[in-house]
């Protein structure tokens, strides 16, 4: 229609998502065939643990970076334990308004949201929110650049350790067994991150901290990733497969097309509330964690709804009664939530900063610019001709 | 003995709406008589809670053998505030009752009370604010009025039944073009 604007001329990509369609079919047809014989290999070296291990250890395992297992077998299922009467579960999670350089003044938030969810004790969770605003040169110009989104999320995933560290410390009374949760891994990866050396070696440093408080205090912590890519398992089989000998009557190894296989698809045989055996996060990143008794642990989950990772950190990996409180807790938490754990989405709920409130706030700040003298805020040029010329398309 | 429903969250001239975190037993109740106190007293009757719902309430609904904390936590946390409507029925103004509109509104955060029985049975001596509540068609306007009287006759003791019998009388006077309205109303308030 002539005046209209469609910046997306969908008519353009209809033979691009055909395409797609088609590949995404190949690509689930080929998880299809290949999942049972990485299950075969699973089964085949389920109780060569220790072969593995060196495996994963040597040049080829750390190049790959595959995991490195337990000493549980690896082909074990274990259902979920029974959930306590009572426990204490607390969660933190967070969202962030980025920095604008386009917007009136050069700032980033970070909001932390809480629930402290005392099950069995048939009394409403407590819910909080923590939010901090970032402006001082120091914060928005670190080392002399901008501020990164990289180093924004990773602020925001030591805020959400530290604030969940410091309140689950504070409720845990030692009488009702307590666990802390994380959305996401429990392992942070700041090395290919667009964040300065020293920062990543601070947030670093702070991060393990509240692992160590956490671990004095003897509350265990978790992270939960939900619809996990990762293959470090199957990255295991693969170079086990190529430097063990070839299992008769298994297929052929996978190599090439491995990327098509995710852990996932390999431990889909764990039925609901079942988690796999522990195996250890081959990411570098856990060089460091390990260094400091943290090695980062992780097992796969049934949630009900889903396919779940979760991590630990090695000194609740090895401490059979948290380790059950983990699973547990985790499991009952996504029975009733869809495949997630209902304090994750409380969490979350808490934290989320919307538009309107992200208005408010800017408007906040611009009223406190106005009264100390400073030139009524504005947004950039070219942020203020992108408003206009949207408009249209807004109503 | 004067109860706190919630705090305003809208307001115009005829109706308003209070925020409150959690139903009380004894607040808030349909027909009761509320008060905010903005200047002036401003009478109105509770004529709708209403407690919304989203997604994950819905599907929070449908899992079996839900523990107490969940909900608890979707109650008191999540369905905040709970809305209540109030229709406004009159005012008090240098202590001089009116059955009419007030001046002004309520303002956003006013607190709102329950009226005590002494001020429900003053606020209830005469019955000219009837028309505010019986011509507001888009409420269960009959319903209303019938739950505010029979508590105003319940909190008068033992002169309950004359109350409702001039009540009603007014009532008849009022819908007299209408005598199955009418019928249906004093069946409900019958002593």
């Amino acid at each position: 229609m002539p005046g209209e604007r469609m910046a997306l001329e969908l008519s353009k990509v209809i033979g691009q998502i055909h395409e797609m369609g088609q590949e995404l079919a190949a690509r689930a047809r080929q998880e299809r065939t290949l999942s049972p014989t990485a299950r075969d290999w699973l089964r085949h070296f389920a109780h060569r643990q220790e072969e593995l291990r060196q495996i994963a250890t040597s040049e080829e395992g750390r190049r790959v970076r595959c995991a490195s297992p337990g000493d549980e077998p690896l082909d074990m299922a274990r259902p979920a334990p029974t959930m306590p009467e009572r426990i204490t579960l607390v969660a933190a999670d967070g969202s962030q308004i980025y920095p604008d350089r386009h917007g009136i003044a050069l700032y980033y938030v970070i909001n932390i949201g809480t629930i402290v969810f005392r099950h069995g004790s048939q009394r409403a969770p407590e819910v909080a929110t923590n939010p901090r605003l970032f402006y001082t040169d120091d914060q928005v110009f670190p080392g002399g650049e901008l501020v990164s989104g990289d180093l924004v999320s990773a602020e925001r995933t030591l805020a959400e350790i530290q604030v969940l560290t410091d309140l689950a410390l504070s409720v845990s009374d030692g009488d009702v067994p307590c666990i802390a949760l994380m959305d996401g891994p429990l392992l942070i990866w700041l090395q290919r991150t667009n964040v300065p050396q020293e920062r990543q070696a601070r947030i670093l440093h702070d991060y393990l901290t509240c692992l160590r408080r956490l671990r004095s205090g003897g509350l265990p912590i978790a992270g939960f990733v939900s619809r996990p890519f990762s293959a470090e398992v199957i990255a295991l089989l693969n170079v086990a497969h190529r430097l063990l000998e070839a299992p008769s009557g298994i297929g052929r190894p996978l190599e090439a097309k491995v990327r098509n296989v995710t852990d996932r698809a390999l431990f889909r045989f764990l039925q609901p509330g079942e988690r796999s055996a522990l195996f250890v996060r081959g990411t570098a990143a856990n060089e460091d964690f390990q260094a400091h008794g943290h090695t980062i642990y992780f097992f796969y989950l049934n949630t009900g709804a889903d396919l779940a990772r979760v991590e630990v950190p090695v000194w609740v990996a090895h401490h059979a009664e948290w380790l059950d409180l983990v699973h547990a807790a985790i499991y009952d938490q996504c029975r009733i939530n869809n495949g997630y754990p209902y304090v994750l989405t409380r969490a979350d709920e808490q934290a989320v900063i919307l538009g309107e409130e992200r208005e408010a706030l800017e408007a906040m700040i611009g009223r406190a610019m106005a009264s100390h003298g400073l030139p009524l805020p504005e947004f950039s040029r070219k942020a203020q001709q992108k408003q206009k010329a949207r408009w249209r398309k807004r109503r | 003995m004067e109860i706190e429903v919630g705090r305003v969250i809208r307001s115009s001239t005829t109706r308003f709406t209070v925020g409150c975190r959690v139903l009380q037993p004894q607040v808030p109740v349909f027909g009761a008589l509320v008060k905010a106190r903005a200047g002036v007293e401003i009478y109105g009757l509770i004529y709708d809670v209403r407690m919304e719902d989203d997604p994950f309430l819905r599907q929070i609904a449908t899992v079996d053998d839900l523990q107490p904390e969940y909900i608890e936590d979707q109650r008191h946390n999540r369905q905040v505030p709970i809305e209540v409507g109030v229709l406004v029925v009159g005012y008090r103004h240098n202590g001089e009752i009116y059955h009419w509109l007030p001046p002004q509104p309520p303002l956003s955060l006013d607190v709102i009370h329950t009226c005590g029985p002494e001020e429900c049975v003053a606020f209830t001596r005469q019955f000219d604010y009837f028309r505010l509540v019986l011509e507001s068609r888009d409420l269960p306007a009959d319903e209303l009025l019938a739950a505010h009287l029979r508590y105003a006759a319940q909190v008068r003791g033992k002169d309950k039944d004359s109350f409702l019998l001039d009540a009603g009388r007014e009532l008849a006077r009022l819908l007299a073009m209408d005598p199955i309205r009418l019928d249906a109303l004093l069946g409900r308030i019958r002593p």
